[in-house]
């Protein structure tokens, strides 16, 4: 069980999350939706230490995270950042990188066949020894989240994972993590800034407006008057063929 | 969960890493029994080989242990310095165009000892020697000083990287100013001086391998060794941070520290072999460009292989300075210079081009 109290955090004096809380269960994927400048992605950099937070808890399984050193807290959460920087690595190498929390001196039989496991159940493993900077956007951001997975995390935070992909690899990558959330069991936090892929692929909410929770829960929370709050436009969720979307004035 | 069989073709990619490491040594290897045959004196191959096993002649043996061995070890040395400061260096500012010397820590260095050799008693120059030679008296003060010049450039740059917006291009204009900076407070100190401290200190910065002895080598070559343990034992946390800053926060790095840290003993090592031989540019650039192609981005390999492709390129360097116009010894510095400055423009034009 992940669970976020009061979590604050500022930029200098200009204050970003205040008293931020949610809880989250393993198995579950929540969708981080707010207006840009909401603090979606400070929450998700919070989580993981890239930043410290002001004030508030993080607990997973009823672990502060923020008092554990970063390799300790590198082995209950793992990231994927809203860009990816491609370089000359393969795609093994990247993912085998996952294990760096775990790495003593050097890589064991375990690290690798884990990795194994992973390239094959991302469909990567086909393109295990090609460079980084030689996959398309899709096989990229699988790639991380192959890394990302290596690392055995409690929670996995997303951030914005498939902002840059065209709507096929979109589906593929949000579908993907939806399964390997499920099958692994672990809790998954996406930022993300369409409604449609998120209603699609998330079975819980948090709505920031001004770095504070609007709403938190299940796919009800996402009302036409929610979606005016935060995101300041009309609009509304509809059932289509048992599928909601939403759909904007 | 069942653990599949790691592919073979993993195993075989990883095999030819190792294969490229070796072939790689052997050539080092090679480069340094060129080196040892390549000279104005004209001994053959064979009594080289002698000499090196403490057989044949007195002259021989005389200019094989105490002019080309010394020659050698201290080229080695000093190449995988600077190789070894310049592939950390274009790793953690994440700059391709980033050494020792472009980034203007070796001219720190070199004012540094510059100070260090004509203020504080830390060299006597030999009027009258041949070339004006300068005898470091004090190798410790030396390298305190040329560390000291060093390490005051590395802080600039580290600053400018953590300001926003600093851009790889940044940096390099930063060094070209520092550089700049440091160059014109060296010549300072040169007009002050007497005539012969003047031609030892120009002399001294043209860069030479023909002037260290045992006790600098060692401390070179410890200092490096020391410091490519460091480095290596931080591998994986260079291959993490080739994905930025987050992901590498978000592996359990502490970026700033190592950062900090890197940077401090590239500059101790670079600035400890401009203190003993001068500045040599463009080694610290070239070699770890030069390994990457070899071996690839991972500092698993690329840490061990960026000194040895950096101590052939000096043996090679110092070679062709010896022989090109012999009985001449040019100075290794222009040498490296004219190596590396097109290869330095290349980058730069690639950099341009890259989408």
């Amino acid at each position: 069980m992940i669970q976020v109290s009061g979590l604050s955090f500022s930029y200098g004096s200009r204050p970003v999350l205040h008293d931020v809380s949610f809880s989250l269960s393993p198995g579950q994927l929540m969708g981080v939706l707010g207006n840009n400048g909401a603090g979606k992605s400070t929450l998700i950099t919070c989580l993981n230490r890239i930043r410290t937070p002001c004030a508030g808890s993080v607990s997973i399984d009823g672990q502060n995270v923020l008092s554990l050193s970063r390799l300790e807290a590198a082995r209950q959460i793992s990231y994927v950042g809203q860009s990816s920087v491609p370089s000359q690595m393969t795609v093994f190498d990247c993912v085998l990188l996952g294990r760096r929390p775990y790495l003593k001196w050097s890589v064991t039989q375990d690290d690798l066949s884990l990795c194994q496991s992973v390239l094959r159940q991302t469909g990567l493993e086909p393109l295990q020894l090609r460079p980084l900077n030689q996959l398309s956007g899709g096989e990229l951001q699988k790639a991380m989240l192959a890394r990302a997975l290596v690392q055995q995390p409690k929670l996995l935070l997303l951030d914005e994972p498939t902002s840059s992909l065209d709507p096929r690899n979109q589906h593929e990558v949000m579908e993907l993590i939806r399964q390997l959330v499920s099958q692994r069991n672990i809790a998954g936090l996406i930022v993300i800034h369409d409604l449609n892929l998120a209603l699609r692929y998330c079975s819980h909410f948090l709505l920031l407006r001004d770095g504070r929770v609007y709403a938190c829960g299940g796919p009800e929370v996402l009302t036409g008057d929610a979606i005016f709050q935060v995101y300041g436009i009309h609009g509304k969720v509809l059932t289509v063929d048992g599928q909601s979307v939403a759909l904007f004035a | 969960m069942t653990k599949p069989a790691v592919c073979a073709e993993y195993r075989n990619y990883i095999r030819k890493k190792w294969l490229a490491l070796l072939a790689l040594a052997v050539f080092l290897l090679v480069s340094c029994v060129l080196s040892a045959c390549a000279g104005s004196s004209g001994l053959s191959p064979r009594e080289i080989l002698l000499a090196l096993f403490g057989l044949g002649g007195d002259t021989s043996r005389t200019i094989v242990w105490n002019v080309r061995i010394p020659r050698i070890a201290t080229g080695a040395a000093v190449g995988a310095a600077l190789a070894l400061a310049g592939c950390v260096m274009q790793n953690v500012l994440r700059n391709p165009l980033a050494s020792a010397s472009t980034l203007g820590v070796s001219q720190g260095a070199s004012f540094g000892a510059a100070v260090a050799i004509v203020y504080l008693g830390g060299g006597v120059s030999l009027a009258g020697s041949s070339a004006g030679s300068i005898t470091v008296t004090n190798p410790y003060l030396v390298t305190l000083c040329a560390f000291l010049g060093g390490i005051a450039t590395t802080a600039i740059i580290l600053l400018l990287s953590r300001m926003a917006g600093a851009s790889p291009s940044t940096l390099i204009l930063a060094g070209v100013a520092i550089s700049s900076l440091f160059t014109g407070a060296t010549t300072l100190i040169q007009y002050f001086c007497d005539d012969v401290t003047v031609s030892t200190i120009v002399y001294w910065t043209f860069g030479s391998l023909g002037r260290t002895n045992g006790r600098e080598i060692a401390l070179i070559a410890l200092l490096c060794a020391a410091a490519f343990l460091y480095f290596f034992a931080n591998r994986w946390n260079y291959n993490a941070l080739e994905g930025g800053a987050s992901t590498a926060t978000s592996l359990g790095v502490s970026v700033p520290v190592l950062v900090l840290v890197s940077l401090s003993v590239c500059a101790l090592i670079a600035s400890v072999s401009v203190a003993f031989v001068g500045c040599i540019n463009f080694i610290g650039l070239l070699a770890p460009h030069i390994a990457r192609r070899a071996v690839g981005s991972d500092h698993r390999f690329l840490l061990p292989a960026a000194p040895l492709v950096g101590a052939c390129l000096m043996l090679w360097a110092d070679m062709v300075s010896r022989t090109i116009a012999a009985p001449t010894v040019l100075p290794i510095g222009a040498l490296t210079s004219f190596l590396g400055a097109p290869l330095f423009l290349y980058l730069i034009v690639k950099r341009r081009a890259a989408p």
